[in-house]
């Protein structure tokens, strides 16, 4: 398959019968005359005055990759020869700067090659989206006789479901003649849920002709040992949040000497045993957002929010955290105003974790800046530390799930900038960082504004 | 062991007797080396493999070998415990192939024109739909009306897919009855565990006659696209878009057996006249079947794309001189070629001893 960039117009030009370039877009006309030539010459670009030829002689259209010199590079062109009533026709794209000495490996081969590797099932369609090939991995239950399936529509095979965020990848890509991944999808014979993902075959005009795909087993839990998400949560939540209530507020009961007096080894004791089970609770709490977050169906609602209002609300809560740590929290003056768009009780537990993870982060005596700021269409929330900062690699790392800020320091579940930035995005917003080592910490949450 | 303690009256001591025989077969080896040596020095550029053919045809090799270990272990499995039929170290198709299963040179063309027709069948360029949304060649036929013309174009279909599939059926059933045959036996052998007892042999050879007996030869590609050719004989009309088509769906079986079928030779020898670099012979054929002289363009450009020894200017300057030519004068120039390959071969034999 030949890599078209479908994306780009091509450059056009004209050749007449006499094999004179007599019309051409400028960056055809420049390549031209850096060969040597003018317009109303001859073509003086070898390799594609010889597709011309071709394309002439043969009466037929021919599109193919050409390797053409520019100076001391070559340009890896993809040409399309069209013999028109004046004479030729070139549509020219792709224009990659190719050096010579260096293999050429076509992209979309290696994407292929990506695509089809560790896949269980092998398939391929035609334009009309047909199954014109299938083949399943050994070990894997193809449910019946595949062979009675080619020739039939894909979805006779796959059952295309949608997506997260309800979209189609596999619709897409076909508009777009792109390749897709993580399509999901369930096999009908079995109700065995797959991933699809496909590159696309291209026709020489750079039309779609098909897909060249594969499809992997998603692991999918025995259906009796866990129960539907929902129940689940609930459960978790009775399981452990309740008796981890009573174990802290025995904690708390003994550490505030409520019984009575006792020795201060035990006290400390409590006090260890009681942050522990605040800490256990808080991971309740985000693996009960993750299930949340990560259900298809998971909506937030978009209520009209002050975004100012609520950056002040998460800094009062964290106040008292912030005054155990020395830390100033700087927040947004009284009577500041932001209007945007969000859900209350989600933003406001975004801005906690942003917040508490500035405090957590910052040295003693240092303060956080929290400011509520418009950039644009966007209501923006920037909480600032003084700590010892984020090192660019890790900026990315530590939103993903299970990834800390600090991997050596104690507490958290490494899952609250992972929910933050889902709920944040599920919104319409998002989370940026942007720090250097040894220069503190700057989280910006952005949401939609509203005038 | 030293060498210094030979005794005449006992003998070389093992370890030494063992390596005089490794001396022995290391010599047949070096006098091997230089032939090939010489063979590759003599070899011109167009006539070597390059290292998409050699990968591709030895992982064909090994899918075909282990389709029928897989088979023979099975059936034998049956006869003595699974356990005495060892588990062979490494590749057992390179262990074949060290042993000289490639002096059989029917197997070597075999997968030679196997690879090749894989490698442009991957390249070959789609052609733009006329049709929107109309479904490929095959799709199509595999629904037609015509019960024959659907059986045979879906059986065509999972040939190709069984061929290039990863499941347990890869590979299975995929050679020539005669080339399959000898392949079985070579892989029986080669599963027998040195200084076998005569029960693994015998439950190696019942398993071997098992695999030839369940062989069905008609359910390879080549046949299926036999008969498929043949049930559109009475269907379609014109032959030249019907091959371009084939072609554009990467169909090259088809290919070769609608121009075995259409002028009535032996597909081998289709095949050989589609796969040569040199397109003489296949314009001389579409001219013959009266192939409109754009399909015949486009067909030898589509295949000069598809594979890189194929020179666009040499087509064109044979287009040239095919189309001047009358289609009786094609069919004329062809008639040989309608002959059986071995009264042929023969002919040329005679001939160059003269």
């Amino acid at each position: 398959m030949n890599a078209v960039d479908a994306g780009l117009p091509a450059v056009r030009g004209l050749i007449d019968r006499a094999g004179r370039l007599i019309e051409a877009d400028a960056r055809l006309a420049e390549l031209n005359e850096r060969a040597g030539g003018q317009l109303g010459q001859p073509l003086a670009i070898p390799q594609l005055a010889a597709l011309a030829r071709l394309a002439a002689r043969l009466r037929t259209l021919i599109s193919r990759g050409v390797l053409a010199a520019d100076g001391d590079h070559d340009l890896a062109l993809w040409v399309r020869a069209e013999p028109v009533v004046e004479g030729i026709r070139l549509a020219i794209s792709g224009w990659q700067p190719r050096q010579p000495w260096l293999p050429t490996v076509d992209e979309s081969t290696r994407e292929l090659d990506f695509v089809r590797s560790g896949a269980d099932w092998l398939w391929e369609s035609d334009a009309a989206l047909t199954l014109t090939y299938v083949s399943v991995a050994a070990g894997e239950h193809p449910g019946g006789n595949l062979d009675s399936l080619l020739g039939q529509p894909l979805t006779r095979l796959f059952a295309i479901d949608t997506d997260m965020s309800g979209d189609l990848p596999m619709l897409h890509a076909l508009s777009l003649r792109r390749s897709f991944r993580d399509q999901p999808a369930t096999i009908r014979a079995t109700g065995r849920r797959v991933q699809l993902a496909a590159v696309p075959r291209l026709d020489r005009t750079g039309g779609f002709a098909g897909f060249i795909g594969a499809a992997r087993t998603v692991e999918q839990p025995d259906a009796i040992a866990v129960p539907a998400p929902d129940a689940f949560s609930s459960r978790l939540d009775r399981a452990l949040r309740d008796p981890l209530g009573a174990i802290i507020a025995h904690a708390d009961m003994i550490h505030a000497h409520d019984e009575g007096p006792l020795a201060e080894t035990y006290v400390g004791y409590a006090a260890d045993i009681a942050t522990a089970g605040r800490h256990l609770i808080g991971l309740v709490d985000d693996l009960v957002d993750l299930q949340a977050i990560e259900r298809p169906d998971f909506r937030v609602a978009a209520e009209e929010i002050d975004l100012a209002d609520l950056a002040r609300r998460a800094a009062g809560l964290l106040q008292v955290r912030a005054s155990e740590a020395r830390v100033r929290i700087d927040r947004p003056a009284l009577g500041e105003a932001l209007p945007a768009s969000g859900e209350f009780r989600r933003v406001l537990q975004i801005l906690v974790n942003l917040i508490g993870n500035a405090v957590r982060y910052s040295p003693e005596n240092s303060t956080v800046w929290v400011r509520a700021e418009r950039e644009g269409s966007l209501a923006a929330v920037i909480v600032a530390d003084q700590g010892k900062g984020i090192a660019l690699g890790d900026q990315a790392r530590i939103f993903e799930k299970f990834e800390r800020v600090d991997p050596r320091e104690p507490g958290g579940s490494g899952l609250g900038l992972y929910i933050a930035r889902r709920l944040a995005r599920a919104m319409g917003g998002d989370i940026t960082v942007d720090s250097a080592p040894g220069q503190g910490a700057r989280f910006l949450l952005t949401l939609p504004a509203r005038d | 062991m030293s060498v210094d303690r030979y005794d005449p009256e006992l003998g070389l001591p093992d370890v030494a007797d063992a390596l005089l025989r490794r001396a022995a077969s290391a010599d047949a080896r070096a006098a091997r080396r230089l032939l090939v040596a010489a063979a590759d020095l003599s070899a011109g550029d167009d006539e070597r493999l390059d290292d998409e053919m050699r990968s591709t045809i030895a992982a064909m090799l090994s899918r075909l070998v282990d389709a029928i270990e897989a088979d023979l272990r099975h059936y034998a499995g049956r006869a003595v415990a699974a356990a005495s039929i060892p588990s062979t170290r490494g590749s057992l198709a390179e262990r074949l192939v060290r042993a000289g299963l490639l002096d059989d040179s029917e197997l070597v063309a075999e997968l030679v024109a196997r690879a090749r027709s894989e490698i442009i069948a991957n390249r070959i360029p789609a052609d733009p739909l006329e049709v929107l949304d109309r479904p490929s060649l095959l799709a199509r036929l595999a629904n037609d009306p015509d019960r024959v013309v659907a059986h045979a174009a879906a059986a065509l279909m999972a040939a190709e897919a069984r061929r290039r599939g990863t499941g347990p059926d890869a590979g299975r059933d995929d050679l020539p009855a005669e080339l399959h045959h000898r392949l079985v036996w070579w892989v029986a052998a080669a599963l027998r565990p040195a200084g076998a007892a005569g029960a693994i042999d015998a439950a190696l050879v019942d398993a071997a006659r098992r695999v030839l007996a369940a062989h069905d030869e008609g359910a390879r590609i080549e046949a299926t696209a036999q008969r498929l050719a043949a049930a559109l004989d009475a269907v379609e009309g014109s032959i030249g878009a019907m091959i371009e088509e084939a072609l554009a769906d990467r169909r090259l079986a088809l290919v070769v057996e609608f121009i075995a079928h259409h002028l009535g030779i032996e597909p081998g020898l289709s095949r050989d006249i589609v796969l040569d670099p040199d397109a003489d012979r296949l314009l001389l054929a579409l001219r013959a079947l009266n192939v409109p002289n754009e399909d015949m363009a486009a067909i030898g450009i589509a295949l000069c794309e598809a594979d890189r020894r194929r020179d666009p200017e040499a087509l064109i300057a044979s287009i040239d001189a095919v189309t001047a030519m009358s289609v009786e004068a094609a069919r004329d120039a062809l008639s040989s070629l309608r002959l059986p390959t071995a009264y042929r071969e023969a002919a040329r034999a005679l001939g160059q001893s003269r």
